[in-house]
């Protein structure tokens, strides 16, 4: 297959012929660490980043999120069309994002808001150039991407072998590139190894003692799951005006592992020791959605792991059961 | 590799937004009519084409407040009934709303009991307190199509007949069908049965022939029912059960339903009784 070649001093003005189209979103450095954010200009966007703090799904069902305007009884959702362009997406997190296609866009049950900013969004991923210490990839198989993206970009020397993924991606492509018949593998190989048969037999374990041994350490702070590029679940909740006849629907991401996310009128929680909460995570990761949609709901990032103020490694829990 | 995404495929070209129905806006209803039940429960009325089955749920909004699921209460072409006890701030609120006032409505959601596969059976309906409106409904279509059932046996248990719903329903069933009711504690006045539902359910000495089991109510009471109904020679497959989460979206997203490999609100909330054994938080 025949791809393109980008030179990286051309890069700058890729990115300027993109903007007069496109809002565009690209990792930037904070401090310590590296999240997607709005970009102006080539300059802002960090390269020498592993992987984001939070995930690029964010901009899909983000943390919080309009549902409608009210005033009395009359409601708009009306939204503006804003067209994007994700640049510097890893593999991993449009894995991410193809899985929850299996969720929010199911057939009869379609989410309207995902699929407005799946519709407006082009995905400009950036092959890895090495794997981070807590990245399993290997092992769910996301370390290779052959669809769901736009564009493939991928560092080879002073410049970026492009591969096209859709015709949407084919229309970025002007007369910066050039046509080349490079190619540039990557081979990552991940430190980390999640043990697959361990992963297919974990229904064995459902009522594993280890589970309460490992979840002691578990502070239910929520970390694992706000950074997930996978956790999606939230409340419905409302915003009123002081007049209370105005105001807006919202829904905000929330967590499995909040004792009141499973809590029904009357009181009663269904989920309420920390070990149920935390088993359910992982099953619901490894388990529960493989059943439902025939794919597991975890790619690998390892961003549970890192971010997790108690040390607690899902991948290591796992390879150790008994 | 040139795979495009499902939604591209489907719809064509990208940017252009087509209109589809958004599932997550409620459609503003009057209500109709507003029954006191007892100190801190009412069921509300309202007329609406949708078509719910026996067992099915709707979300009802006042927006401001919120949005929670009730089970439908009713069984009628154009019109659905739900009831309503004050335990929350939503259900607070809609103590307070009258005749000609305005709730936001969607759905109707879930599978809903599947009544067809019941024809030719006898009907055991067991209730207990709110558990009863859901099965109200399952009661009313029996009445409707009372030549496709056999017997038709009830159970209901309330805390006290204070508590009692549906009070002239109850007498119309009295008269109709196999009739049985419990108090859980001895009430001035009251000379029926006291104790729990399951004793009730023992004591019947039904056997399981032709039988199908309807059970709604609080998990501790559908356990007990069920295992008096095995001592009794009952299978877990004759027994059909509503189960309860807190359904926010009723789409099989938010995920707060989630049993397992499970939505209630999607592949619920009426599940037959031996594949919830395996349904452990």
């Amino acid at each position: 297959m025949s791809g393109y070649i980008l030179k990286k001093e051309d890069f700058g003005k890729f990115i300027e012929s993109l903007k007069e189209e496109y809002e565009i979103f690209a990792p930037v450095k904070k401090k310590t660490y590296f999240v997607f954010g709005k970009v102006d200009s080539a300059e802002e966007i960090a390269f020498e980043f592993i992987n984001t703090e939070y995930s690029p799904t964010n901009l899909f069902f983000p943390k919080k999120e309009v549902l409608f305007d009210y005033n009395n009884t009359k409601i708009n959702n009306k939204k503006e069309d804003i067209t994007r362009v994700i640049f510097g997406i890893r593999p991993c997190d449009v894995h991410a994002l193809i899985i929850m296609d299996t969720l929010f866009l199911e057939a009869n049950f379609e989410d309207t808001y995902y699929r407005k900013k799946r519709e407006n969004t082009l995905l400009i991923s950036l092959k890895c150039n090495s794997a981070g210490e807590n990245c399993f990839c290997e092992s769910m198989g996301t370390d290779k991407l052959e669809r769901g993206y736009d564009l493939m970009f991928c560092e080879q020397g002073g410049s970026y072998v492009v591969d096209i993924g859709s015709q949407r991606g084919q229309k970025l492509i002007n007369e910066l590139f050039k046509s080349t018949d490079e190619e540039c593998i990557k081979e990552l190989h991940c430190n980390k190894k999640l043990d697959m048969q361990k992963v297919n037999q974990l229904e064995q374990f459902a009522e594993h003692e280890g589970w309460k041994k490992e979840s002691e350490a578990c502070l239910s702070c929520a970390a694992c799951t706000i950074t997930c590029p996978t956790c999606g679940c939230f409340d419905v909740v409302d915003v009123p005006n002081l007049n209370m006849a105005a105001g807006k629907r919202l829904r905000v991401n929330t967590s499995c592992q909040l004792k009141n996310f499973s809590e029904v009128a009357g009181g009663h929680v269904f989920r309420e020791t920390r070990d149920k909460r935390f088993k359910h995570r992982i099953y619901h990761k490894l388990v529960y959605f493989k059943k439902q949609f025939d794919t597991f709901m975890c790619v690998g990032c390892g961003r549970c792991i890192t971010n997790c103020p108690a040390g607690i490694d899902m991948v290591s829990i796992i390879n150790s059961l008994k | 590799m040139h795979h495009e995404l499902p939604c591209w495929n489907r719809y064509g070209q990208h940017n252009k937004f087509i209109k589809m129905k958004n599932l997550y806006v409620p459609e503003f209803v009057e209500i109709d009519k507003v029954v006191k039940e007892t100190k801190d429960i009412i069921t509300m009325g309202f007329r609406h084409p949708m078509r719910a089955l026996p067992g099915q749920f709707i979300e009802v909004s006042l927006l401001g407040i919120g949005e929670a699921p009730f089970g439908v209460a009713s069984y009628r072409e154009g019109y659905i009934e739900f009831t309503v006890r004050n335990v929350g701030n939503l259900t607070r609120a809609l103590q307070s709303r009258k005749k000609g006032d305005k709730i936001g409505v969607r759905g109707p959601f879930g599978n809903g009991f599947p009544m067809t596969d019941f024809v030719n059976n006898d009907l055991i309906i067991i209730g207990g307190g709110t558990g009863v409106a859901p099965v109200r409904s399952v009661i009313i279509y029996a009445e409707k199509h009372r030549n496709q059932f056999g017997e038709v046996h009830l159970f209901f248990g309330f805390r006290s007949p204070e508590e009692f719903l549906y009070k002239k329903d109850l007498e119309n069933w009295k008269r109709k069908f196999q009739f049985n009711i419990t108090i859980d504690k001895p009430h001035r006045g009251w000379k029926g049965n006291v104790g729990f539902l399951n004793q009730l359910v023992e004591k019947s000495r039904l056997n399981n022939t032709r039988k199908i089991v309807i059970i709604c109510g609080p998990p501790i009471m559908i356990e007990v029912c069920a295992a008096s109904l095995q001592k009794l020679g009952f299978n877990n497959d004759q027994i059909f059960v509503s189960l309860e989460r807190l359904m926010q979206c009723g789409l099989g997203k938010c995920g707060h339903c989630m049993i397992n490999d499970k939505y209630v609100c999607r592949d619920g909330p009426v599940f037959r009784y031996d594949k919830t054994i395996n349904l452990k938080d």
